[in-house]
């Protein structure tokens, strides 16, 4: 679905400003994925996949988007219609003068008529937890962060690109919201969306990505299953990330002495791991 | 020191105007000096216009809202509470000014019109507390996350304030800066007796807080340590909240019938306590 062939990005380039941000990167996601980008700020990753709607282009190398590349300006003119970008700052993103408004400005722009465009912004909003006669009328801008960011979120939600790359969606979330936004975007991803979701939240990675990306310094550091990716606390502690909580309190019983399974990532699975540790 | 309180605090949004909003009602409560206290609760609960009241950002509706004794109401009285509450935001791109690091925590005292060498001693005490010696001629904008964020915190700490207030300060921040931003705040409030008052959705950082609050709805639901307040699963689950990870697996495991005690919600403990039952089962053999 997305293509990406020895990226490299340059900010300013020819400038004493120059800033290498991505070096020759080359990352293949497959339609129907659910994949999670980690790194540590700065490591390239909001840069990378503003590639992914031609945002940004390419200094060296190339993006393909189901087979058309991003470099062409007609290719980019329609981009936006497979692939959804969501900001890390919601309040980039927002512009109209009521929730309603904000959420129905892309199906609009999709010539939808404006009974579907209705139908369509208020079933996002109650996706993403918001109800809709409460919030429609009220300005984005009077809103807590949090929920402009959930504004943001229906907005691209309403559209239903193909494609959904969400740029921290959860950061500054409640604990209860921040579920209920994993849960809905592995609903899209079982209902056939590719999912590309860049987070510092490694619990939900370990749970919900099919694959984890790591990128270090522009380059590509670690990928694979969260499993394999996560089972090398060190390697990631190294680079800024964190392993999920139950991964470290795994690896801190093995320290003590605890014959304990490798491989365990999440909750549910340290807590059947310690059951069956007291069984014998 | 820095003695806050707020009595029968109510913030209305557009008082009186079309669009108005409760965001605050009839908060009471005090913060002692020297207190690390952490605010939680759900998104739009009021803990950031909470955290604004505390440095005279906003006003109450009805209410006060105190610092050592002086009233923000008073006009007379806002700047010395601003120079005594120092604020760091979520974003600290939205509190950056200046296009070099010391510049950067210079602006506040230079503002105050302090003689030259006192701004100079000001500014590297700040900068050695935040960890940011190394970086004091560099240009904000090429700083990791983190940095950036304890340069907000010098930026604050130059005004010598005796509280700091801090909305989500890591919300933006990748692990490592996380805990960069988490260590420099212990050690203001362990060290130098600092009041910090903070705001996260991050329960790993509140159970470091000597104290929570939990905020619902615009009320103050819940006053009490980690250990009371964890304690409250349900109500916690209820309001849109989680227990932090350690906390949650104790609970399971106890409520499956391991003799776990109450009030373990830090990562250290549980292992401790984890090592202690799992040794002791597989040496005497009965579970």
């Amino acid at each position: 679905m997305i293509l990406v062939e020895h990226l490299t990005h340059i900010y300013a380039p020819g400038t004493p400003l120059a800033l290498t941000s991505l070096e020759d990167v080359s990352l293949h996601i497959e339609e129907g994925e659910f994949v999670v980008l980690a790194g540590a700020t700065g490591s390239g990753k909001s840069t990378l996949v503003q590639h992914f709607n031609g945002l940004l282009l390419p200094t060296a190398g190339r993006v393909l988007v189901g087979g058309r590349d991003t470099r062409d300006k007609k290719v980019r003119r329609d981009l936006w219609r497979t692939v959804g970008l969501l900001f890390q700052n919601p309040e980039q993103q927002l512009f109209e003068e009521s929730v309603f408004a904000e959420v129905a400005f892309a199906c609009r722009n999709l010539g939808l008529d404006e009974k579907t465009v209705a139908v369509r912004a208020c079933r996002a909003l109650e996706m993403v937890g918001l109800e809709p006669d409460r919030y429609r009328a009220l300005s984005p801008f009077a809103l807590s962060r949090g929920q402009q960011q959930l504004v943001a979120l229906a907005g691209l939600l309403a559209y239903q690109p193909p494609v959904l790359v969400l740029d921290e969606p959860t950061s500054g979330l409640d604990p209860a919201a921040r579920e209920h936004i994993w849960q809905l975007l592995k609903k899209l991803q079982q209902a056939g969306h590719t999912v590309v979701v860049i987070t510092h939240h490694m619990e939900d990675a370990a749970r919900f990505a099919g694959r984890v990306v790591v990128l270090h310094r522009g380059k590509i550091y670690r990928q694979g299953t969260p499993r394999q990716v996560f089972s090398d606390p060190g390697g990631l502690r190294a680079v800024g990330l964190d392993v999920p909580m139950p991964c470290e309190l795994m690896y801190c019983l093995q320290q003590k002495g605890l014959p304990v399974k490798s491989g365990i990532i999440t909750l549910d699975e340290a807590e059947l791991e310690l059951k069956n540790l007291a069984m014998g | 020191m820095c003695k806050i309180s707020i009595q029968g605090l109510t913030h209305i949004y557009n008082y009186g105007q079309p669009g108005e909003r409760v965001a605050l009602q009839e908060i009471n409560g005090e913060i002692s000096p020297g207190e690390l206290l952490a605010i939680i609760g759900p998104n739009g609960s009021g803990k950031s216009t909470l955290a604004r009241h505390i440095n005279a950002l906003l006003l109450p509706t009805c209410g006060s809202v105190t610092v050592d004794g002086l009233n923000t109401a008073d006009p007379a009285s806002r700047w010395e509470i601003r120079r005594r509450v120092g604020m760091v935001l979520q974003n600290p791109d939205n509190q950056l000014v200046a296009s070099v690091v010391e510049e950067e925590v210079a602006f506040g005292p230079e503002n105050l019109g302090l003689p030259p060498e006192e701004v100079r001693q000001r500014v590297d005490r700040a900068l050695s507390v935040a960890g940011l010696v190394e970086q004091r001629l560099r240009p904000p904008h090429l700083l990791s996350g983190g940095q950036k964020q304890r340069l907000a915190i010098a930026g604050a700490l130059a005004m010598k304030p005796s509280c700091l207030v801090l909305d989500e300060p890591t919300a933006m921040l990748d692990p490592a800066g996380r805990r960069e931003v988490m260590q420099t705040l212990l050690n203001l409030n362990r060290q130098d007796g600092l009041t910090i008052i903070l705001v996260t959705h991050f329960m790993e950082e509140a159970v470091l807080a000597d104290r929570i609050w939990v905020l619902s709805g615009g009320r103050l639901v819940m006053d009490g340590t980690p250990a009371q307040v964890f304690r409250c699963r349900e109500a916690l689950q209820k309001i849109g909240l989680a227990l932090p990870g350690p906390a949650e697996l104790a609970w399971r495991l106890r409520n499956c019938g391991w003799p776990i005690p109450d009030g373990i919600y830090r990562l250290e403990e549980l292992v401790t306590c984890l090592v202690d039952l799992l040794t002791r089962n597989r040496s005497g053999g009965s579970s």
